[in-house]
C-alpha cells in the first residue's frame, strides 16, 4: 500500500500529465533527450556555482586546519535554503493536495499518506543538499582535506534536508494556522517568508564575515577557532568524522523528523478539515461595473497569483534579490569602488552603471511568475477556452502578474543604486530601462516556456510553480544568465571600454525583446490556440 | 450559412487511433432542446466540447448560428455557452467576482449583468453566497454558478453535459423552467444526460449515440414512438449489441 501511494506522488510530481482535455500524449524521445540534457546543463552550473564559493573558502580555511567553520558555512546553507525555500511547499504538498479526500475515504493510514508525501518532498530536498554538499567535498578533498569526510557529509547532508523537510513542514502548518486568523490569509505567509529569507541571506553574510575575521587573528588558533563556535562549531563537526558530534546530529535528526512525523499523522484528518474562519460571508448586492476583457482578465490572473502562497513565494521571491542586493552593494560602497580601482576601473564612470545594469538584467530572471501561468489554469482551462477571448488578449493578461510585481521591483533596485552609489544622471536611462525590458523579456520567455510544456494536471499547485519543467528552466536559465551576462560585461568593459559595451548592451535588450515578443506572438500564439 | 443553431457536420474526432466520434451529423433549430444520449465514452462530451471549441474536429465542421466554430472561433464562441459536468471554476474568486469576470470576457453591459445576475442568484438561492470565495461552495454550488455564467450573455445555444448531477431538487426544476424559458425566446439547449426521464419530459428532440456513431436522432415522438424513451434506448443498444456479436 505505502508503495503504491509513494509512486502515485513521485509520478505526480515528476511526471504529471501535460494535457488539458486529457489528451496527455506521452513525450517524443527527442523532447525526453532534450528535457534531460537541460536539467543535466542546469544542475552542473549549479555546481560550478557551489565549487567556486567552495574553493574561495577552501583556500582560506582547509590549509589551517578549519574543517569545523568550512563545512559549518555549507551546513547552514544547505539547511538554510531547503527550509526557507520550502516551508509553505511542503505544507502546500502535505495537506493541500487535491486527492486527500479521495485517500482518506479508503483504508489508508493517515501516517502512510503523510510519509508517501513526505518522501517524495524529502527527494527534491535531497538532490538540493547535494548540489551544495557535493562541490564543498569535493572541494575540501582537493585543497588537501581528509578523505575520511565523504561518508559522514553526505549522510549530514542528507539527515540536513530531512530535518529541513520535517521543520519546515512543522512551522509551514502553524504559520498557516496563524494565517488562517487573518483576512487576507495569504498575506501572512508571504510576508514570513520574506522575512525568513532577508533574515537567512544577511544571518549568512554576518556569519561569513564574522569567520574571515576571526580566521584573520592570528593569534587565534585553528583547535580554538574549530571548538569555540558554539552552534556553528556544531554544525560544522557533525560533518567531521566525530563520532561523538555525528551520532548525537543523526539521533536529534532522526528524533525531529520522527516527531514531526507521528504529530502530523495523528493530527492530519484535523488539518486538513480545518477551514479558514473568515470564508462565508453574506453578499450584499452591489453595482457591477462593466470592464473590457483584458482587465477582466488581468484581475484574474492578479487573483489568482495574490491568493496563492506558494505561487507568489516560488514565483516572485526571486525579485527580492534585487533589491537585497542593492542595499547590500550600496552599504558596501567603499569596499566596491575600492575593488573597482584595483581592477582599474577607478577613473572609468562608465564601467559602474553598465554593471548594475546588467546585474539587475540578471536579477530578473529570477522571477518565474509567468512560467506557471499557463499550467495553473488546470482543469479550469475550459473557461477560457469556451470564452470569445482573443489569444493576444489572453497572452498579454497572462504577462501582467508577472509584469506588476518585477518592473516596480527593478525601478526600486535601480534608484537605490543610481542614489546610493551616485551615479551620473547622463546613465540613470540605462540603469533603469535595461533592467525593465529585462523584466519584460523574462516574462514573455517564461510564457513561452509554459505554452510549450504545460502541466494542467496536478494534485497541488506546488508540483507547477516550483517543480515543472519551464519553471525549473526559467530559474537555472536565470542563474547561468545572471552569471554570464555579469562577466561579458567585465569583459567587454575590459576590451570594449564601457561606453562601447553600454551602447552594445542596449541594443541586446532590445534586439532580444523584439525576439521573444515574435516568438511569443507567433509560434506561441499559435501553439496556445491548440492546447 | 445554416438557419439551424447548431449545425455539426460530419463531425469525427480521433485520439490516436480511437475513432471517439464517427462523422457525426446533427441540426438543433431555434427554440428546441435536444437531449444527448448515450452509454458511458459514447462521444458525447466530446462532441459537446468540440461544438464549443475546447477540442479541434479532425473531420467536419460545427456551427453555433450559422458560425463556423473552426474558421471564426470568437464570433462562434460569443453566440454559445457551455457547463461542463464537473463545473471546475477558478476557486480563488468568490462568486459574484467570477460572474462579473464572465460578464465582462462576454461583453455583457452593466445593466444587464446587475439585473441577470441579480435574478438568476435569486432564482438558485444563491445570492447570499456569491461573496464567499467558490472554494468554500459544494458540488451544487459550484454548478448552479456555471449555469448562472452561461445564461449571463443570453447566448443563443447553451450547451450543457449533465446539467443535474449534484442539483437540488429545487434547483432541478429551476433548471428545467429556464431551458424551457430560454427556448421560448428563441434560444437553444443541447445537453447530454442518462436520465431518460427528464430528457423525455423536457425535451422537443433527442439524438442517441453509441460507440462514436449517431443511431438515432429526430423529434421525440418520432424516436420513441408509442414507447418509452428508456424503451426505445435499451432497445436500440440491445441491437447494437447482438449487431457487435
Amino acid at each position: 500500500m505505502l508503495k503504491s501511494l509513494i509512486a502515485i506522488r513521485f509520478n505526480a510530481m515528476f511526471f504529471g500529465g501535460r494535457g488539458a482535455n486529457g489528451n496527455n500524449k506521452k513525450q517524443g524521445i527527442g523532447k525526453r533527450i532534450g528535457a534531460v540534457a537541460i536539467i543535466t546543463f542546469v544542475i552542473l552550473t549549479m555546481l560550478l556555482f557551489f565549487t567556486s564559493i567552495a574553493a574561495t573558502l577552501a583556500e582560506v580555511f582547509v590549509p589551517k586546519r578549519l574543517d569545523a567553520p568550512y563545512f559549518a558555512i555549507f551546513n547552514i546553507l544547505t539547511f538554510g535554503m531547503i527550509f526557507v525555500l520550502s516551508i509553505f511547499e511542503t505544507k502546500s504538498e502535505l495537506f493541500e493536495c487535491k486527492d486527500n479526500e479521495l485517500l482518506l475515504s479508503m483504508p489508508i493510514p493517515p501516517s502512510y499518506i503523510v510519509l508517501s508525501r513526505s518522501l517524495s518532498v524529502l527527494l527534491l530536498n535531497i538532490g538540493e543538499a547535494m548540489v551544495v554538499a557535493l562541490p564543498a567535498l569535493v572541494v575540501f578533498v582537493v585543497y588537501g582535506g581528509s578523505p575520511w569526510v565523504i561518508p559522514t557529509v553526505i549522510i549530514t547532508a542528507i539527515l540536513l534536508a530531512m530535518v529541513a523537510t520535517a521543520l519546515s513542514s512543522g512551522v509551514g502548518y502553524i504559520v498557516a494556522i496563524i494565517a488562517q486568523k487573518f483576512k487576507n490569509n495569504t498575506l501572512v505567509p508571504v510576508l514570513l517568508s520574506i522575512a525568513f529569507i532577508v533574515l537567512y541571506i544577511f544571518g549568512y553574510n554576518a556569519m561569513l564575515d564574522s569567520l574571515f575575521m576571526l580566521e584573520g587573528d592570528s593569534e587565534m588558533s585553528a583547535d580554538v577557532l574549530n571548538s569555540t563556535f558554539g552552534a556553528i562549531g556544531f554544525l560544522g563537526r557533525i560533518s567531521l568524522p566525530d563520532p561523538l558530534f555525528f551520532i548525537t546530529f543523526v539521533v536529534i535528526s532522526v528524533g525531529i523528523t520522527l516527531l514531526a512525523w507521528l504529530i502530523i499523522s495523528k493530527n492530519y484528518i484535523s488539518i486538513i478539515s480545518t477551514k479558514s474562519e473568515g470564508a462565508k460571508k453574506k453578499y450584499v448586492k452591489e453595482k457591477l461595473e462593466r470592464s473590457s476583457a483584458f482587465i477582466a482578465l488581468s484581475k484574474k490572473e492578479l487573483a489568482m497569483f495574490l491568493t496563492n502562497a506558494t505561487y507568489i513565494l516560488n514565483g516572485a521571491i526571486g525579485s527580492l534579490f534585487s533589491v537585497i542586493a542593492a542595499i547590500f552593494a550600496v552599504s558596501s560602497r567603499d569596499m566596491l569602488y575600492e575593488l573597482l580601482g584595483m581592477l582599474g576601473f577607478a577613473s572609468d564612470t562608465g564601467f559602474v552603471p553598465v554593471l548594475l545594469s546588467a546585474l539587475l538584467f540578471g536579477f530578473a530572471s529570477m522571477t518565474t511568475v509567468s512560467a506557471s501561468a499557463i499550467s495553473l489554469e488546470g482543469k479550469n482551462f475550459w473557461i477560457l477556452k469556451t470564452a470569445p477571448i482573443p489569444p493576444m488578449t489572453l497572452i498579454m493578461a497572462k504577462l501582467v502578474p508577472h509584469v506588476v510585481v518585477t518592473v516596480p521591483v527593478s525601478l526600486i533596485s535601480s534608484l537605490i543604486l543610481l542614489i546610493g552609489l551616485g551615479v551620473e544622471l547622463v546613465y540613470w536611462p540605462l540603469v533603469i530601462f535595461v533592467p525593465i525590458i529585462g523584466c519584460m523579456i523574462f516574462a514573455m520567455l517564461g510564457l513561452i516556456l509554459n505554452i510549450a510544456m504545460p502541466k494542467f494536471v496536478f494534485t497541488n499547485s506546488a508540483e507547477v510553480v516550483k517543480s515543472s519543467m519551464p519553471v525549473f528552466i526559467l530559474t537555472m536559465g536565470g542563474l547561468i544568465f545572471l552569471m554570464g551576462i555579469s562577466g561579458l560585461v567585465f569583459f567587454c568593459c575590459f576590451t570594449l571600454g564601457s561606453l562601447v559595451t553600454a551602447l552594445m548592451f542596449a541594443a541586446i535588450t532590445v534586439l532580444l525583446f523584439l525576439v521573444m515578443y515574435l516568438i511569443l506572438t507567433g509560434p506561441s500564439l499559435r501553439r496556445l490556440s491548440e492546447l | 450559412m445554416t438557419d439551424s443553431v447548431l449545425k455539426i457536420e460530419s463531425f469525427t474526432k480521433k485520439y490516436g487511433d480511437f475513432v471517439a466520434v464517427d462523422n457525426l451529423s446533427l441540426e438543433i433549430e431555434a427554440g428546441e432542446i435536444c437531449a444527448f444520449i448515450g452509454h458511458n465514452g459514447a462521444g458525447k462530451t466530446t462532441t459537446l466540447k468540440a461544438a464549443i471549441g475546447i477540442l479541434k474536429p479532425d473531420e467536419g465542421d460545427i456551427y453555433i448560428d450559422g458560425v463556423s466554430i473552426t474558421a471564426d472561433p470568437m464570433e462562434a464562441k460569443k453566440r454559445g455557452a457551455y457547463i461542463p459536468d464537473n463545473p471546475d471554476l477558478y476557486e480563488f474568486l468568490t462568486g459574484i467576482k467570477y460572474l462579473n469576470f464572465i460578464a465582462d470576457v462576454y461583453g455583457v453591459s452593466s445593466e444587464v449583468r446587475n439585473e441577470r445576475i441579480n435574478t438568476l442568484a435569486d432564482k438558485f438561492g444563491l445570492t447570499d453566497a456569491l461573496a464567499t470565495r467558490i472554494s468554500g461552495y459544494s458540488h451544487g454550488m459550484k454548478q448552479k454558478l456555471a449555469i448562472i455564467a452561461a445564461f449571463i450573455h443570453s447566448p443563443k445555444l447553451i450547451m450543457m453535459d449533465e446539467p443535474f448531477v449534484g442539483l437540488d431538487p429545487i434547483a432541478s426544476h429551476t433548471l428545467k423552467l429556464m431551458m424551457r424559458e430560454h427556448c421560448e425566446a428563441g434560444g437553444s439547449i443541447f445537453f447530454s444526460t442518462h436520465v431518460l426521464d427528464v430528457a423525455e419530459k423536457l425535451c422537443d428532440r433527442v439524438a442517441i449515440i453509441k460507440g462514436g456513431k449517431l443511431i438515432r436522432s429526430g423529434s421525440m415522438e418520432d424516436v420513441r414512438g408509442d414507447a418509452s424513451l428508456e424503451d426505445v434506448f435499451l432497445e436500440l443498444a440491445d441491437t447494437e449489441v447482438k449487431e457487435d456479436a
